[in-house]
Protein backbone atom coordinates (compact mmCIF):
# COMPACT_ATOMS: atom_id res chain seq x y z
CA UNK A 1 0.00 0.00 0.00
CA UNK A 2 1.36 3.40 -0.94
CA UNK A 3 -0.07 6.87 -0.46
CA UNK A 4 -1.27 6.76 -4.07
CA UNK A 5 -2.70 3.26 -4.25
CA UNK A 6 -4.14 0.49 -2.12
CA UNK A 7 -3.31 -3.18 -2.54
CA UNK A 8 -6.00 -5.67 -1.62
CA UNK A 9 -5.54 -9.42 -1.22
CA UNK A 10 -8.97 -10.99 -1.56
CA UNK A 11 -9.84 -14.61 -0.80
CA UNK A 12 -12.18 -15.43 -3.65
CA UNK A 13 -14.08 -18.57 -4.41
CA UNK A 14 -11.62 -19.30 -7.20
CA UNK A 15 -8.60 -18.59 -4.99
CA UNK A 16 -6.72 -15.55 -3.69
CA UNK A 17 -6.45 -12.54 -5.99
CA UNK A 18 -4.53 -9.30 -5.60
CA UNK A 19 -5.82 -5.93 -6.80
CA UNK A 20 -4.43 -2.43 -6.70
CA UNK A 21 -6.71 0.60 -6.81
CA UNK A 22 -6.04 4.36 -6.64
CA UNK A 23 -6.35 5.65 -3.12
CA UNK A 24 -8.74 8.51 -2.35
CA UNK A 25 -9.10 10.58 0.83
CA UNK A 26 -11.31 8.85 3.41
CA UNK A 27 -11.46 5.71 1.30
CA UNK A 28 -13.24 2.79 2.94
CA UNK A 29 -12.79 -0.89 2.20
CA UNK A 30 -16.18 -0.77 0.47
CA UNK A 31 -14.99 2.12 -1.72
CA UNK A 32 -11.98 0.04 -2.73
CA UNK A 33 -14.16 -2.97 -3.56
CA UNK A 34 -16.48 -0.82 -5.67
CA UNK A 35 -13.46 0.60 -7.48
CA UNK A 36 -12.25 -2.91 -8.25
CA UNK A 37 -15.59 -4.02 -9.60
CA UNK A 38 -16.15 -0.88 -11.67
CA UNK A 39 -12.68 -0.65 -13.22
CA UNK A 40 -10.93 -3.99 -12.97
CA UNK A 41 -12.99 -7.07 -12.23
CA UNK A 42 -16.78 -7.04 -12.57
CA UNK A 43 -16.94 -10.67 -11.40
CA UNK A 44 -15.93 -9.85 -7.82
CA UNK A 45 -18.93 -10.52 -5.57
CA UNK A 46 -19.82 -9.13 -2.15
CA UNK A 47 -22.94 -7.73 -0.50
CA UNK A 48 -23.58 -4.11 0.31
CA UNK A 49 -26.55 -1.80 0.50
CA UNK A 50 -26.71 1.21 2.80
CA UNK A 51 -22.99 2.17 2.77
CA UNK A 52 -23.36 3.71 6.22
CA UNK A 53 -23.14 0.88 8.77
CA UNK A 54 -26.85 0.31 9.13
CA UNK A 55 -27.77 -2.69 6.99
CA UNK A 56 -24.90 -4.95 8.06
CA UNK A 57 -24.70 -6.66 4.70
CA UNK A 58 -21.05 -5.83 3.91
CA UNK A 59 -19.64 -7.71 6.91
CA UNK A 60 -16.44 -9.55 6.01
CA UNK A 61 -13.09 -10.45 7.46
CA UNK A 62 -10.83 -7.43 7.16
CA UNK A 63 -7.20 -8.00 8.04
CA UNK A 64 -8.16 -11.06 10.06
CA UNK A 65 -11.04 -9.52 12.02
CA UNK A 66 -14.74 -9.41 11.20
CA UNK A 67 -15.99 -5.92 10.39
CA UNK A 68 -18.08 -3.84 8.04
CA UNK A 69 -16.41 -2.83 4.80
CA UNK A 70 -18.41 0.40 4.69
CA UNK A 71 -17.25 1.79 8.03
CA UNK A 72 -13.65 0.60 7.91
CA UNK A 73 -11.38 3.25 6.48
CA UNK A 74 -8.23 2.11 4.72
CA UNK A 75 -6.29 4.70 6.74
CA UNK A 76 -7.18 2.94 9.99
CA UNK A 77 -5.70 -0.38 8.85
CA UNK A 78 -2.07 -1.40 9.35
CA UNK A 79 0.40 -0.65 6.57
CA UNK A 80 0.67 -3.28 3.89
CA UNK A 81 -1.90 -4.99 1.71
CA UNK A 82 -5.48 -5.10 2.95
CA UNK A 83 -6.46 -8.74 3.38
CA UNK A 84 -10.13 -9.49 2.76
CA UNK A 85 -11.94 -12.79 3.21
CA UNK A 86 -15.50 -13.93 3.78
CA UNK A 87 -16.74 -14.10 7.37
CA UNK A 88 -15.21 -17.13 9.06
CA UNK A 89 -17.17 -20.25 10.04
CA UNK A 90 -20.13 -19.37 7.83
CA UNK A 91 -20.95 -21.12 4.55
CA UNK A 92 -19.48 -19.20 1.62
CA UNK A 93 -21.93 -18.60 -1.20
CA UNK A 94 -19.50 -16.80 -3.47
CA UNK A 95 -16.32 -14.74 -2.99
CA UNK A 96 -17.03 -12.51 0.04
CA UNK A 97 -20.70 -13.46 0.38
CA UNK A 98 -21.64 -15.83 3.21
CA UNK A 99 -24.90 -17.48 4.13
CA UNK A 100 -26.14 -16.00 7.42
CA UNK A 101 -29.50 -17.78 7.27
CA UNK A 102 -28.57 -20.31 9.96
CA UNK A 103 -27.56 -17.53 12.35
CA UNK A 104 -30.80 -15.69 11.65
CA UNK A 105 -32.85 -18.87 12.07
CA UNK A 106 -31.18 -19.50 15.44
CA UNK A 107 -32.14 -15.97 16.45
CA UNK A 108 -35.74 -16.37 15.33
CA UNK A 109 -36.04 -19.77 17.00
CA UNK A 110 -35.37 -18.20 20.38
CA UNK A 111 -38.41 -15.95 20.13
CA UNK A 112 -36.68 -12.64 19.54
CA UNK A 113 -39.82 -10.57 19.30
CA UNK A 114 -42.09 -8.81 21.75
CA UNK A 115 -44.25 -11.26 23.68
CA UNK A 116 -47.39 -10.17 25.50
CA UNK A 117 -49.76 -12.42 27.35
CA UNK A 118 -52.98 -10.47 27.13
CA UNK A 119 -54.64 -11.35 23.80
CA UNK A 120 -57.00 -8.38 24.15
CA UNK A 121 -54.09 -6.11 23.25
CA UNK A 122 -54.13 -7.44 19.71
CA UNK A 123 -57.79 -6.63 19.26
CA UNK A 124 -58.93 -3.41 17.60
CA UNK A 125 -58.66 -0.60 20.11
CA UNK A 126 -56.69 -2.80 22.46
CA UNK A 127 -53.41 -1.02 21.96
CA UNK A 128 -52.27 1.81 24.15
CA UNK A 129 -49.13 3.69 24.94
CA UNK A 130 -46.20 2.02 26.61
CA UNK A 131 -44.09 4.25 28.73
CA UNK A 132 -40.59 3.46 29.86
CA UNK A 133 -38.19 5.27 32.12
CA UNK A 134 -34.79 6.25 30.85
CA UNK A 135 -33.30 3.56 33.06
CA UNK A 136 -35.53 0.89 31.55
CA UNK A 137 -34.67 2.07 28.06
CA UNK A 138 -30.96 1.99 28.82
CA UNK A 139 -31.34 -1.62 29.98
CA UNK A 140 -32.00 -2.93 26.51
CA UNK A 141 -31.17 -0.11 24.08
CA UNK A 142 -27.66 -1.22 23.17
CA UNK A 143 -28.93 -4.70 22.28
CA UNK A 144 -31.54 -3.12 20.00
CA UNK A 145 -28.70 -1.62 17.94
CA UNK A 146 -27.81 -5.06 16.54
CA UNK A 147 -27.94 -4.98 12.74
CA UNK A 148 -27.53 -8.76 12.42
CA UNK A 149 -24.36 -8.51 10.36
CA UNK A 150 -23.10 -11.77 11.96
CA UNK A 151 -19.63 -10.35 12.64
CA UNK A 152 -19.98 -11.59 16.23
CA UNK A 153 -20.91 -15.07 15.02
CA UNK A 154 -17.78 -15.20 12.86
CA UNK A 155 -15.66 -14.09 15.82
CA UNK A 156 -17.15 -16.56 18.32
CA UNK A 157 -14.93 -19.59 19.02
CA UNK A 158 -17.88 -21.66 20.27
CA UNK A 159 -20.02 -20.93 17.22
CA UNK A 160 -17.07 -22.08 15.12
CA UNK A 161 -16.93 -25.46 16.85
CA UNK A 162 -20.47 -26.24 18.00
CA UNK A 163 -23.16 -26.00 15.37
CA UNK A 164 -25.86 -26.35 18.01
CA UNK A 165 -24.73 -23.13 19.73
CA UNK A 166 -27.09 -20.34 18.63
CA UNK A 167 -24.30 -17.75 18.69
CA UNK A 168 -23.87 -14.31 20.23
CA UNK A 169 -26.16 -12.58 17.73
CA UNK A 170 -29.11 -14.74 18.76
CA UNK A 171 -28.37 -14.50 22.46
CA UNK A 172 -28.03 -10.70 22.31
CA UNK A 173 -31.41 -10.73 20.56
CA UNK A 174 -32.89 -12.71 23.44
CA UNK A 175 -31.54 -10.25 25.99
CA UNK A 176 -32.83 -7.34 23.92
CA UNK A 177 -36.41 -8.51 24.62
CA UNK A 178 -35.84 -10.03 28.04
CA UNK A 179 -34.57 -6.68 29.27
CA UNK A 180 -37.50 -4.80 27.77
CA UNK A 181 -40.04 -4.07 30.51
CA UNK A 182 -42.90 -4.36 28.01
CA UNK A 183 -42.01 -7.96 27.27
CA UNK A 184 -43.46 -11.01 29.00
CA UNK A 185 -41.72 -13.80 27.09
CA UNK A 186 -38.58 -14.36 29.17
CA UNK A 187 -39.85 -17.68 30.50
CA UNK A 188 -40.63 -18.99 27.02
CA UNK A 189 -37.21 -17.94 25.76
CA UNK A 190 -35.52 -19.51 28.77
CA UNK A 191 -37.03 -22.86 27.80
CA UNK A 192 -36.00 -22.37 24.17
CA UNK A 193 -32.41 -21.57 25.12
CA UNK A 194 -31.62 -25.20 25.86
CA UNK A 195 -28.08 -25.35 27.19
CA UNK A 196 -26.97 -22.49 24.95
CA UNK A 197 -25.78 -20.47 27.92
CA UNK A 198 -23.29 -23.19 28.81
CA UNK A 199 -21.62 -22.80 25.41
CA UNK A 200 -20.19 -19.33 25.95
CA UNK A 201 -16.59 -19.41 27.17
CA UNK A 202 -16.52 -15.65 27.64
CA UNK A 203 -13.82 -15.07 25.05
CA UNK A 204 -15.49 -11.68 24.54
CA UNK A 205 -14.44 -11.44 20.90
CA UNK A 206 -18.08 -10.92 19.88
CA UNK A 207 -18.18 -7.66 21.83
CA UNK A 208 -14.83 -6.51 20.47
CA UNK A 209 -15.75 -6.90 16.82
CA UNK A 210 -19.33 -5.57 16.90
CA UNK A 211 -19.41 -2.56 14.57
CA UNK A 212 -22.41 -1.11 16.44
CA UNK A 213 -20.98 -1.30 19.94
CA UNK A 214 -23.36 -4.04 21.07
CA UNK A 215 -21.96 -6.20 23.87
CA UNK A 216 -23.24 -9.75 23.30
CA UNK A 217 -20.94 -11.10 26.03
CA UNK A 218 -22.72 -8.83 28.51
CA UNK A 219 -26.06 -10.04 27.16
CA UNK A 220 -25.05 -13.64 27.82
CA UNK A 221 -23.90 -12.79 31.35
CA UNK A 222 -27.22 -11.08 32.02
CA UNK A 223 -29.09 -14.07 30.63
CA UNK A 224 -27.14 -16.32 32.98
CA UNK A 225 -27.96 -14.07 35.90
CA UNK A 226 -31.60 -14.18 34.87
CA UNK A 227 -31.49 -18.00 34.75
CA UNK A 228 -30.06 -18.16 38.26
CA UNK A 229 -32.64 -15.69 39.57
CA UNK A 230 -35.37 -17.64 37.79
CA UNK A 231 -34.23 -20.90 39.39
CA UNK A 232 -34.29 -19.21 42.77
CA UNK A 233 -37.72 -17.74 42.07
CA UNK A 234 -36.35 -14.21 42.18
CA UNK A 235 -36.82 -13.18 38.56
CA UNK A 236 -38.67 -9.90 38.37
CA UNK A 237 -42.03 -9.73 36.67
CA UNK A 238 -42.16 -8.05 33.31
CA UNK A 239 -44.65 -6.28 31.14
CA UNK A 240 -47.87 -4.68 32.25
CA UNK A 241 -46.91 -1.16 31.29
CA UNK A 242 -49.72 -0.34 28.92
CA UNK A 243 -51.25 3.02 29.66
CA UNK A 244 -54.57 4.03 28.28
CA UNK A 245 -53.76 7.71 28.08
CA UNK A 246 -50.84 10.00 27.62
CA UNK A 247 -48.28 10.59 24.94
CA UNK A 248 -45.34 8.30 24.31
CA UNK A 249 -42.16 9.17 26.05
CA UNK A 250 -39.90 8.23 28.89
CA UNK A 251 -41.12 8.62 32.43
CA UNK A 252 -38.77 9.89 35.11
CA UNK A 253 -37.40 7.21 37.40
CA UNK A 254 -39.40 8.58 40.34
CA UNK A 255 -42.66 8.30 38.43
CA UNK A 256 -45.46 6.34 40.11
CA UNK A 257 -45.18 2.61 39.65
CA UNK A 258 -47.17 1.12 36.81
CA UNK A 259 -50.00 -1.22 37.66
CA UNK A 260 -49.12 -4.89 37.94
CA UNK A 261 -51.72 -5.82 35.35
CA UNK A 262 -52.16 -4.52 31.84
CA UNK A 263 -54.47 -1.53 31.79
CA UNK A 264 -56.46 -1.51 28.61
CA UNK A 265 -58.15 1.52 27.07
CA UNK A 266 -61.35 2.25 28.92
CA UNK A 267 -60.19 0.50 32.08
CA UNK A 268 -59.15 2.13 35.30
CA UNK B 1 -28.99 -33.48 32.63
CA UNK B 2 -29.86 -31.68 29.45
CA UNK B 3 -31.77 -28.66 28.29
CA UNK B 4 -31.83 -25.23 29.83
CA UNK B 5 -31.01 -26.45 33.32
CA UNK B 6 -27.66 -28.02 32.39
CA UNK B 7 -25.72 -24.80 32.90
CA UNK B 8 -27.50 -24.09 36.17
CA UNK B 9 -26.87 -27.60 37.48
CA UNK B 10 -23.23 -27.37 36.44
CA UNK B 11 -22.80 -24.06 38.27
CA UNK B 12 -24.66 -25.32 41.33
CA UNK B 13 -22.46 -28.41 41.42
CA UNK B 14 -19.38 -26.20 41.09
CA UNK B 15 -20.48 -24.15 44.09
CA UNK B 16 -21.06 -27.35 46.08
CA UNK B 17 -17.64 -28.72 45.09
CA UNK B 18 -16.07 -25.44 46.16
CA UNK B 19 -17.66 -25.59 49.61
CA UNK B 20 -17.06 -29.31 50.21
CA UNK B 21 -13.55 -29.26 48.79
CA UNK B 22 -12.84 -26.19 50.93
CA UNK B 23 -14.01 -28.12 53.99
CA UNK B 24 -11.84 -31.07 52.95
CA UNK B 25 -8.77 -28.89 52.44
CA UNK B 26 -9.32 -27.11 55.75
CA UNK B 27 -9.77 -30.41 57.58
CA UNK B 28 -6.80 -32.16 56.02
CA UNK B 29 -4.30 -29.33 55.72
CA UNK B 30 -5.25 -26.76 58.34
CA UNK B 31 -5.75 -29.35 61.09
CA UNK B 32 -3.06 -27.86 63.31
CA UNK B 33 -4.49 -24.36 63.01
CA UNK B 34 -8.03 -25.60 63.60
CA UNK B 35 -7.02 -27.89 66.45
CA UNK B 36 -8.29 -31.05 64.78
CA UNK B 37 -5.34 -33.20 65.85
CA UNK B 38 -3.77 -35.88 63.66
CA UNK B 39 -6.43 -36.21 60.98
CA UNK B 40 -4.46 -38.91 59.14
CA UNK B 41 -4.27 -41.26 62.14
CA UNK B 42 -6.26 -44.48 61.75
CA UNK B 43 -8.51 -43.63 64.69
CA UNK B 44 -9.37 -40.25 63.13
CA UNK B 45 -10.14 -41.79 59.75
CA UNK B 46 -12.23 -44.48 61.39
CA UNK B 47 -14.09 -41.89 63.45
CA UNK B 48 -14.95 -39.89 60.33
CA UNK B 49 -16.10 -43.03 58.55
CA UNK B 50 -18.50 -43.78 61.41
CA UNK B 51 -20.12 -40.39 60.98
CA UNK B 52 -23.16 -40.52 58.71
CA UNK B 53 -22.78 -36.79 57.99
CA UNK B 54 -19.19 -37.33 56.84
CA UNK B 55 -20.20 -40.24 54.63
CA UNK B 56 -23.03 -38.18 53.18
CA UNK B 57 -20.64 -35.32 52.50
CA UNK B 58 -18.24 -37.67 50.69
CA UNK B 59 -21.05 -38.99 48.49
CA UNK B 60 -22.30 -35.46 47.85
CA UNK B 61 -18.81 -34.29 46.86
CA UNK B 62 -18.42 -37.28 44.57
CA UNK B 63 -21.75 -36.60 42.90
CA UNK B 64 -21.16 -32.86 42.54
CA UNK B 65 -17.67 -33.42 41.12
CA UNK B 66 -18.94 -35.97 38.58
CA UNK B 67 -21.85 -33.72 37.64
CA UNK B 68 -19.72 -30.63 37.13
CA UNK B 69 -16.87 -32.48 35.46
CA UNK B 70 -19.20 -34.61 33.36
CA UNK B 71 -21.22 -31.68 32.06
CA UNK B 72 -18.03 -29.78 31.31
CA UNK B 73 -16.55 -32.76 29.48
CA UNK B 74 -19.76 -33.19 27.49
CA UNK B 75 -19.49 -29.59 26.29
CA UNK B 76 -15.88 -30.17 25.30
CA UNK B 77 -16.83 -33.24 23.27
CA UNK B 78 -19.68 -31.35 21.61
CA UNK B 79 -17.22 -28.73 20.43
CA UNK B 80 -14.49 -31.22 19.62
CA UNK B 81 -16.35 -33.98 17.78
CA UNK B 82 -18.97 -34.19 15.09
CA UNK B 83 -22.52 -34.08 16.53
CA UNK B 84 -23.25 -37.79 16.08
CA UNK B 85 -19.88 -38.87 17.52
CA UNK B 86 -20.23 -36.40 20.38
CA UNK B 87 -23.66 -37.80 21.23
CA UNK B 88 -22.25 -41.35 21.32
CA UNK B 89 -19.23 -40.37 23.44
CA UNK B 90 -21.41 -38.35 25.80
CA UNK B 91 -23.80 -41.26 26.30
CA UNK B 92 -20.84 -43.48 27.17
CA UNK B 93 -19.44 -40.81 29.47
CA UNK B 94 -22.76 -40.61 31.31
CA UNK B 95 -22.81 -44.38 31.78
CA UNK B 96 -19.18 -44.53 32.95
CA UNK B 97 -19.56 -41.63 35.39
CA UNK B 98 -22.84 -43.09 36.66
CA UNK B 99 -21.14 -46.43 37.27
CA UNK B 100 -18.18 -44.77 39.00
CA UNK B 101 -20.57 -42.84 41.21
CA UNK B 102 -22.32 -46.05 42.22
CA UNK B 103 -18.97 -47.72 42.98
CA UNK B 104 -17.76 -44.68 44.95
CA UNK B 105 -21.00 -44.50 46.92
CA UNK B 106 -20.90 -48.21 47.67
CA UNK B 107 -17.30 -47.87 48.86
CA UNK B 108 -18.16 -44.98 51.16
CA UNK B 109 -21.25 -46.70 52.53
CA UNK B 110 -19.41 -50.03 52.98
CA UNK B 111 -16.58 -48.28 54.80
CA UNK B 112 -19.12 -46.46 56.96
CA UNK B 113 -20.92 -49.69 57.79
CA UNK B 114 -17.65 -51.53 58.46
CA UNK B 115 -16.28 -48.80 60.68
CA UNK B 116 -19.47 -48.74 62.70
CA UNK B 117 -19.47 -52.49 63.22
Amino acid sequence: MTHESVELHIERESGPRTYRVPRTPGMTVLDALIAIRERQDPTLVWRHSCRMGICGSCAMTIDGRPGLACNTQIATLPDGPVRLAPLAHLPVLRDLVVDTAAASRARDALGTRLERRDPRETEPGGAGTYRQSDRELTGFLQFAYCIQCAACVAACPTAALDETFPGPMALAGVQRWNADPRDEGAGTRSAALGDALAGCHLAGECSRVCPKGVDPALAIQRLRRSEVLGALGLRRGRGSRLHSEGSPGALPDDAPKAPTRTVLPGER
Amino acid sequence: VSGGRAWLVSMGAAALVLVLLGAHMATMHLNDLLGLGDVLAWTSVSERARSAAQTGAYVLLLGAAFLHGGLGAQRVFREWLAPAAAARVNRMLTIVLGALFVVGTLAAVTFHAGAGA
